[in-house]
């Protein structure tokens, strides 16, 4: 589904060892004392996962890689002073293999190195390298960073302590029984159908609700000792989004992780809690449509887990299954039999979380890709309308500027730039697809066909670049 | 009496069957909703002409932001 990791994931798989046994002889002069590459670390245990069995996780310039328990096993006696011969001792301690330091060096040579988590004569920047997606969040601006969150979520993990968080679901719970059973919301519905000058106001407060949101992501992986790397804004698919960076909780536990993933509806219910309050206790009918919109946008999150809304992550939290994008391709090439299929396969699934797996991708392949259709084929006629809204609000910002009407000129220009913002968006996406799925291409063109016709020599065979396969 | 039990030689299947899984950024979003109510067309006949007018009058009258049109 996706592959294109970059910000993105990408299932990393390596080139086959017959290429190496092949030429004969090593592809790369192996160290005598290797050690893991700069900016790798050791993360440990994937916690509350999916897999049959323990899955292991490192970090790679702040990207997460999960991994094989041997690979790790190795990973974790490669300090730079030990030797093959050490190292294989070790390792055969920790495992139930009897690893001899031929097979350290071919792990080096077919996983480790191609990956970028240990140094190597040929291994290359590109192993690192993250790829734009176009499922995942472009045009991205950090708003927030981190020095300004720690702070600031130091303060709102508060709410996240049992006895606050009692309480506040118990005010959450009270006041939206209040205002659907007993106070209802058709009045301060038809106040902002009469009045459009309030849509400005409501815009504005859904926004700031929509920050909140967010800090209660960061909040709540603060709370379980994680760190929230960025607020920003970006663009996801065709829509315009706030984003909080918390990669850092795929080393939490799972109940951790999930109450990251809830973490941003719990402050939005809050926002609106106090929004209730607020209308009531000034009589502002027309908060209470702010509060219905939250309340509809909480049910959208939650109940849409085709794209990576807080649902989706919900769902891959509680299965155990960290991606369900970028492991699909994976996925699926583990249900064939045998060795059939070229590229990574994901290690066995819990019987359950199998079924779970299957499911969601007989779902949301069909989904996904009716919506591809639609906004592929929709898209001239889209453009083509937004002009021409934009055209009669470009009249009208012109009449209103010669008439000194700043009101006028200024929400012209804010919708102006609400119209433009979807129609970029969509065509942003279009693009970014389409050079997604050439770029897919390409990389399956084999090399071979560009080079020369020229005889190897003994010397370079070395191709230790880690084949990316990504899930489309 | 000690028994070894000697684990078994690791293969190079085995090495090519380990996995390595790059993870996306764990993005959290929050959807920026427009709703742009400038615009909206809601047509609704009334075949009556005298209610027509009625309502018509009504809007009028009332400086509301909704337009009546008639039509024979």
């Amino acid at each position: 589904m996706e592959g294109d990791a970059g910000r993105s994931p990408r299932p990393a798989s390596t080139p086959p060892a017959s290429a190496y046994r092949m030429s004969g002889q090593a592809p790369f002069e192996a160290a005598v004392s290797p050690a893991v590459a700069p900016g790798v670390m050791l993360v440990g245990a994937q916690q509350g996962s999916g897999f049959e069995e323990r899955q292991w996780l490192v970090q790679r310039n702040g990207q997460f890689l999960q991994i094989s328990e041997l690979l790790y096993r190795v990973l974790e006696e490669l300090d730079g002073r030990r030797s093959l011969e050490e190292i294989a001792a070790r390792v055969s301690e920790t495992t139930p293999w009897s690893v001899s330091p031929d097979n350290i060096g071919q792990i080096l040579r077919l996983k480790l190195i191609p990956l970028g988590l240990v140094e190597g004569s040929d291994s290359r920047p590109a192993a690192g390298q993250r790829r734009r997606s176009p499922l995942a969040v472009n045009l991205r601006i950090k708003a927030i960073g981190p020095t300004v969150l720690e702070p600031l979520t130091r303060v709102l993990q508060r709410l996240y302590s049992p006895r606050v968080a009692a309480l506040a679901l118990i005010c959450i719970v009270a006041s939206h029984i209040w205002l659907y059973a007993n106070h209802g919301v058709g009045a301060a519905i038809t106040s902002v159908l009469m009045n459009s000058l309030l849509l400005g106001p409501v815009l504005l407060i859904f926004l700031l609700a929509a920050a909140v949101h967010e800090l209660g992501h960061a909040s709540a992986l603060r709370y379980a000792g994680g760190v929230a790397r960025a607020i920003g804004v970006g663009v996801y698919l065709v829509y315009p989004v706030f984003y909080t960076d918390t990669t850092d909780a795929y080393r939490l536990p799972r109940w951790s992780r999930v109450r990251v993933d809830v973490g941003g509806f719990y402050f939005h219910l809050i926002a609106a809690t106090a929004l209730i309050l607020l209308a009531t206790a000034t009589g502002v009918e027309w908060l209470l449509f702010v509060v219905l919109l939250i309340n509809f946008d909480v049910l959208r999150q939650l109940l849409l887990p085709f794209i990576r809304l807080d649902g989706y992550w919900l769902l891959a939290d509680l299965t155990g299954i960290p991606d369900f994008f970028s492991q699909t391709g994976p996925f699926l090439r583990s249900l064939l039999p045998g060795k059939r299929g070229h590229g990574a396969k994901l290690p066995p699934l819990r019987r359950w979380v199998k079924l779970v797996f299957a499911g969601y991708v007989a779902t949301t392949v069909p989904i996904l890709a009716f919506l591809l259709y639609e906004t592929v084929t929709k898209l001239p006629g889209f453009v083509e309308v937004a002009l021409q809204s934009f055209q009669l609000h470009k009249a009208v910002v012109a009449d209103a500027f010669a008439a000194g009407d700043v009101l006028t000129v200024m929400t012209s220009a804010v919708q102006m730039l609400l119209l433009a913002m979807p129609a970029l968006g969509t065509t942003l996406f279009v693009v970014l697809l389409a050079l997604w799925g050439a770029r897919s291409l390409w990389r399956r063109v084999p090399a071979r066909l560009f080079e020369p016709r020229a005889r190897p020599s003994p010397g370079d065979a070395s191709t230790g670049e880690a084949a990316v396969d990504g899930p489309a | 009496m000690t028994t070894t039990i000697e684990k078994p030689v690791l293969a190079l299947e085995e090495i090519e069957s380990q996995t390595a899984l790059e993870l996306p950024e764990r993005d959290m979003l929050a959807l920026i909703n427009v709703f742009l109510l400038n615009g909206v067309n809601v047509f609704i006949p009334i075949r009556n002409n005298d209610v027509a007018v009625q309502v018509c009058a009504q809007l009028l009258t009332n400086q509301t932001a909704l337009s009546c049109d008639v039509q024979q």
